[in-house]
């Protein structure tokens, strides 16, 4: 298991429903936790990914499967028939589509890309969240995150206070 | 924070069934989350509750200390010097951060040898031509911030030099509480004509500027230059034969996603960058006299305009400060401080400095004339400055600046630039001392002696009196900077 065999090496890995993904070594390393197992040598078997159930790691590795050939690769690898520029769209468009999801089913990707350290993930999934962060106001925050403002009204003017410029 | 209006939030209405889900995630999600999230909203973020703000103190997301959020003195940049000098307060706080002018690490077609002096005909490539948050713009086309020594040449930008008479003036936009990313703009303006050689593609009725203004942009993102357009909202300036010749500098500044620029021949572009967009605002005074030192700058409630009526032979030292008022309908200058300065220059007591004075840091003497060991220098390159808080100085500042002449008769004062947070103007006397003039209540304090060590071993000709490029400098010492990540797609 210690040695690469590019893009040939198949892994398992299993969620703790109880089912079984079997997938090439290159696609499952796209998440660097992973990467590491199998760098340390962990991976003999099968990987148990917990805490992430079946419906979220098969949309996961669906997401490492698009990604795996561009990422990493700096453009050198990239298809020799289409141009990098062209994929980058393409992948841009895929990614759009992968991302209608609804909130609960976003938040779980977001918990498995964080868990599981995929970058590319963790910005996709990531980008509502900022968006709304940057484009709202907190009330509108707080109900997008179902939080509640426990601050008493002064405190959350002392808060104000501590980065007054970022209020002006 | 951005978008107060009533937008709804499409996700979440769109969802639906797990409306009423709880949308908790683990602390070291939402950071992971956050870490991604820009200072100015993160600032914000810590309002939504409790949970966050803990969660964004205890990963330390927010390092607001990185920000250029505070003074911490003003660069000089002297003519004929190498490098610009730093102007500053010593720090009396141990383990401060550093500023220096000392840009040796900067690439160099003439790097000097030994610390001999060898006349510096690069000094030019030094030259600050812009500034904007911590970020300086010199003429060796280097962008570069002065307080983490990372730095990027920008590629050759398509137009450098003159179009019949139009010529571009270039302006950096950077505000890493939004984005680490910056930009660069060139910005048309008319030169004179007075050969009259070049082919004009102007017609002298033609309005300026052009209701679709072609300027250049660099954006650090891409790595390139591209043409952009930016559509006239309003009316022109005027038309092309009625343009003064611009002979002064220019200089800008950038406050909520506009660039406001003073293009000298006597009105202000406002350049909306999320618009596309610009306007031509009238200055409140006009500023094609040769006397007028005239200056758009940020300060604590936003944009303002600075006219400085300076003629020694005229004995006129009249300073004015308007602030730009957005708000209403009608952009429109309100006139927020009018004074003569003569009799505050001449109403002085005896030397009492409340607080030691800023020292110039004198780099170019450093590295150049002194004979000191190099050890010496490089510990007196990183002098620890810290922000000058003019808080302190208040009740202190009257009457403090102590002219050796009381009754001295004339003045040649000269703008140094304005206190980016505070109402207060830097200027200078006689090219030596570095005054700072409080609009509240028109006191002026001495801050210290701003002429470098032996000037006159940098000079070329012994009696030309200097000039120089001075600007307050608010260091950002956020270690992110885009430029290495284009060097490989540039030539």
């Amino acid at each position: 298991m210690a040695t690469r065999e590019a893009g040939k090496k198949m892994i398992m890995l299993k969620s703790p429903d109880g089912m079984e993904f079997e997938v090439e070594e290159a696609v499952a390393m796209e998440s660097q936790t992973i990467r590491k197992m199998i760098e340390d040598d962990c991976a003999d078997t099968a990987i148990l990914i917990p805490n992430i159930n079946s419906k979220i790691l098969s949309r996961v590795i669906e997401y490492c499967n698009k990604h795996v050939p561009t990422t990493g690769a700096t453009g050198a690898a990239a298809s020799d028939t289409v141009a990098p520029a062209a994929l980058a769209e393409d992948l841009k468009i895929w990614d759009a589509e992968f991302i209608k999801v609804n909130r609960a089913t976003r938040f779980d990707l977001i918990q498995a890309a964080s868990y599981l350290n995929i970058k590319g993930l963790l910005d996709l999934t990531s980008q509502t969240t900022i968006d709304t962060i940057s484009d709202n106001s907190l009330e509108e925050i707080r109900s997008f995150l179902s939080t509640k403002n426990d601050y008493l009204p002064e405190e959350e003017q002392t808060i104000r206070r501590e980065n007054q410029w970022a209020f002006q | 924070m951005a978008g107060d209006e009533n937008q709804p939030l499409n996700d979440a209405r769109a969802d639906g069934v797990d409306e009423d889900q709880p949308a908790r995630l683990p602390d070291d999600v939402i950071a992971d989350v956050l870490r991604r999230v820009p200072p100015l909203w993160l600032a914000a973020s810590r309002c939504v509750c409790r949970a966050w703000r803990d969660t964004i103190d205890a990963h330390r997301l927010l390092r607001a200390d990185l920000l250029p959020l505070s003074l911490a003195g003003l660069f000089i940049h002297f003519n004929e010097h190498k490098y610009p000098e730093f102007f500053a307060r010593p720090s009396s706080v141990d383990g401060a951060h550093a500023v220096s002018g000392n840009l040796s690490f900067l690439p160099s077609p003439a790097p000097h040898a030994g610390g001999i002096w060898d006349n510096c005909d690069d000094w030019y490539d030094y030259y600050i031509h812009d500034h904007c948050n911590g970020l300086l713009l010199l003429g060796n086309n280097c962008v570069v911030n002065p307080a983490t020594r990372q730095w990027s040449t920008l590629p050759t930008c398509p137009v450098k030099g003159r179009t019949g008479r139009v010529s571009y003036s270039e302006h950096l936009v950077y505000d890493p509480t939004v984005s680490p990313h910056y930009e660069v703009f060139m910005i048309p303006f008319l030169e004179g004509n007075p050969y009259g050689h070049d082919v004009d593609p102007l017609t002298e009725d033609s309005e300026w500027p052009p209701s679709q203004c072609k300027m250049y942009v660099f954006s650090s993102i891409s790595g390139c230059w591209e043409d952009r357009y930016f559509y006239r909202e309003g009316a022109a300036a005027g038309i092309v034969g009625d343009m003064p010749e611009v002979f002064m500098h220019f200089n800008a500044v950038y406050f909520r996603r506009a660039l406001y620029v003073h293009v000298g021949a006597g009105f202000v572009m406002r350049i909306s960058l999320s618009g596309n967009t610009y306007s031509v605002i009238e200055p409140p005074v006009d500023t094609t006299s040769n006397y007028m030192d005239a200056h758009v700058v940020r300060s604590k409630y936003g944009v303002y305009f600075v006219a400085f009526e300076n003629s020694r032979r005229l004995d006129k030292y009249r300073l004015r400060v308007w602030i730009l008022n957005e708000s209403c309908e009608e952009t429109k200058w309100m006139l927020k401080h009018d004074k003569d300065l003569k009799p505050v220059l001449a109403r002085h007591r005896s030397d009492q400095r409340a607080h030691g004075p800023w020292i110039l840091e004198d780099i170019n003497y450093d590295l150049f004339h002194s004979s000191r060991s190099p050890k010496d220098i490089k510990e007196a390159s990183t002098k620890d400055i810290h922000e000058w808080n003019s808080d302190d100085d208040n009740d202190d500042v009257e009457d403090c600046y102590c002219n050796k002449e009381s009754c001295k008769e004339t003045y040649d004062i000269e703008i140094l630039g304005f206190h980016p947070h505070k109402e207060i103007v830097f200027l200078s006397e006689s090219v030596h001392t570095g005054l700072a003039y409080h609009l509240n209540g028109s006191k002026i304090e001495v801050l210290g002696n701003i002429y470098p060590k032996d000037c006159l071993k940098f000079k070329t000709i012994l009696n030309e009196r200097e000039w120089i490029a001075p600007f307050p400098y608010t260091p950002c010492w956020i270690e992110e900077f885009p430029g290495n990540n284009y060097s490989k797609l540039v030539l």
